[in-house]
């Protein structure tokens, strides 16, 4: 289903790129962000934000995950991280744990997430993508980045510790299963 | 013959200023600036090589030096199988600074089995020397490394030899199937 908030087909809204730039700049400081961001062809968003309320092409967002799968392969903890401060500047006054993963549905093209609630405290996500988008998480590093943004999510819906209990990949699909501790 | 493929993450190490990313600059674009600029956070940069027997892609971590990224520098060195350790040839605490510091840093935070060579760079500035090579090789003999190279990123002297060397010590420990 589309919601109102979902942007035109082939467009993400900036927001969402923004917050990937502000995860960017966090962990890996000025010149992290500028070697993501040169490696995807980007530089010219190095100084600037995007209007939050405009959107942009989809192809951007999926430069800036290829630039993360290449540069920063092997970076496990970073990339974790990174998620997680996605998550937060995404969302940054939390919402429930299904609302936040509506809302990355409605962000995302070519990635369908679905939510299986478990209990109040334990959901299991699966990031599902058409065929020829599936390298989008079927390299492991990228797992990484999933899980900081899905345990971030939960943590602000819930609250205290929260842990990745089991993250499995198969052809078209990831599946990820957080909890509280 | 089929020429095998690896990915590596290589971490240059060193106090600021010891020219870790003129080193990159020369290795990957052939280019050296006199322009000191301190790297904030990481620089990441990948570059293709080709080998007689592998093709290799680096991924190589220019790693800030500055003592303000103490926090974040174990998450930066988290994964790397290999790492250029560099002092300037010129200023003695960045000698010091290997085996104090560096060194210690890397193989807490780098993968266990890591690889890594030392390297004293400016070598060009021998007017200005303060660390002599024996001093330099006697550094990398308490290190466990029998690889030291004197380096200069000015002229480009031993500068992609010393990358070569990195990656040949490094594909030679990788179990053969």
């Amino acid at each position: 289903m589309v919601s109102a908030n979902s942007p035109a087909p082939n467009q993400v809204q900036n927001s969402v790129i923004n917050a990937l730039l502000e995860a960017f700049y966090d962990v890996l400081d000025l010149d992290g962000k500028r070697s993501l961001l040169d490696f995807a062809g980007l530089s010219e968003l190095m100084d600037s934000r995007l209007p939050p309320r405009g959107t942009s092409n989809w192809g951007i967002f999926l430069k800036l995950l290829n630039a993360m799968r290449t540069l920063l392969q092997f970076s496990d903890r970073i990339l974790f991280e990174i998620g997680r401060k996605f998550s937060i500047y995404l969302d940054p006054c939390g919402s429930s744990f299904p609302d936040f993963i509506e809302r990355l549905n409605d962000q995302f093209h070519e990635l369908e997430l679905h939510i299986t609630p478990h209990s109040r405290s334990e959901y299991e996500i699966t990031v599902s993508a058409s065929e020829n988008r599936s390298a989008l998480f079927s390299d492991t590093w990228m797992h990484y980045f999933y899980r900081g943004v899905f345990m971030e999510g939960l943590r602000k819906s819930i609250g205290g510790e929260i842990i990745v209990d089991n993250t499995q990949c198969d052809d078209n699909s990831l599946h990820i299963i957080v909890k509280s501790k | 013959m089929t020429k095998e493929e690896f990915v590596f993450k290589i971490a240059v190490l060193g106090a600021a200023g010891a020219g870790k990313t003129s080193l990159i600059d020369k290795f990957v674009d052939k280019r050296f600036t006199t322009d000191y600029k301190p790297t904030l956070g990481a620089s990441i940069i990948a570059k293709d090589i080709s080998l007689e027997d592998a093709e290799v892609r680096l991924v190589l971590w220019d790693i800030a030096g500055q003592e303000k990224y103490e926090t974040v520098r174990s998450m930066y060195l988290n994964g790397a199988q290999g790492a250029i350790l560099v002092y300037d040839i010129t200023r003695r605490p960045t000698y010091e600074e290997i085996q104090n510091k560096w060194i210690k840093d890397f193989q807490q935070f780098g993968m266990k089995s890591s690889k890594y060579i030392l390297i004293g760079n400016k070598a060009d500035l021998s007017d200005k020397r303060n660390i002599s090579t024996e001093e330099g090789q006697k550094l990398a003999e308490s290190l466990n490394t029998k690889i030291f190279l004197e380096t200069s990123a000015k002229t480009g002297d031993n500068v992609e030899h010393a990358f070569h060397t990195l990656v040949r010590t490094i594909i030679d420990s990788v179990p053969k199937e």
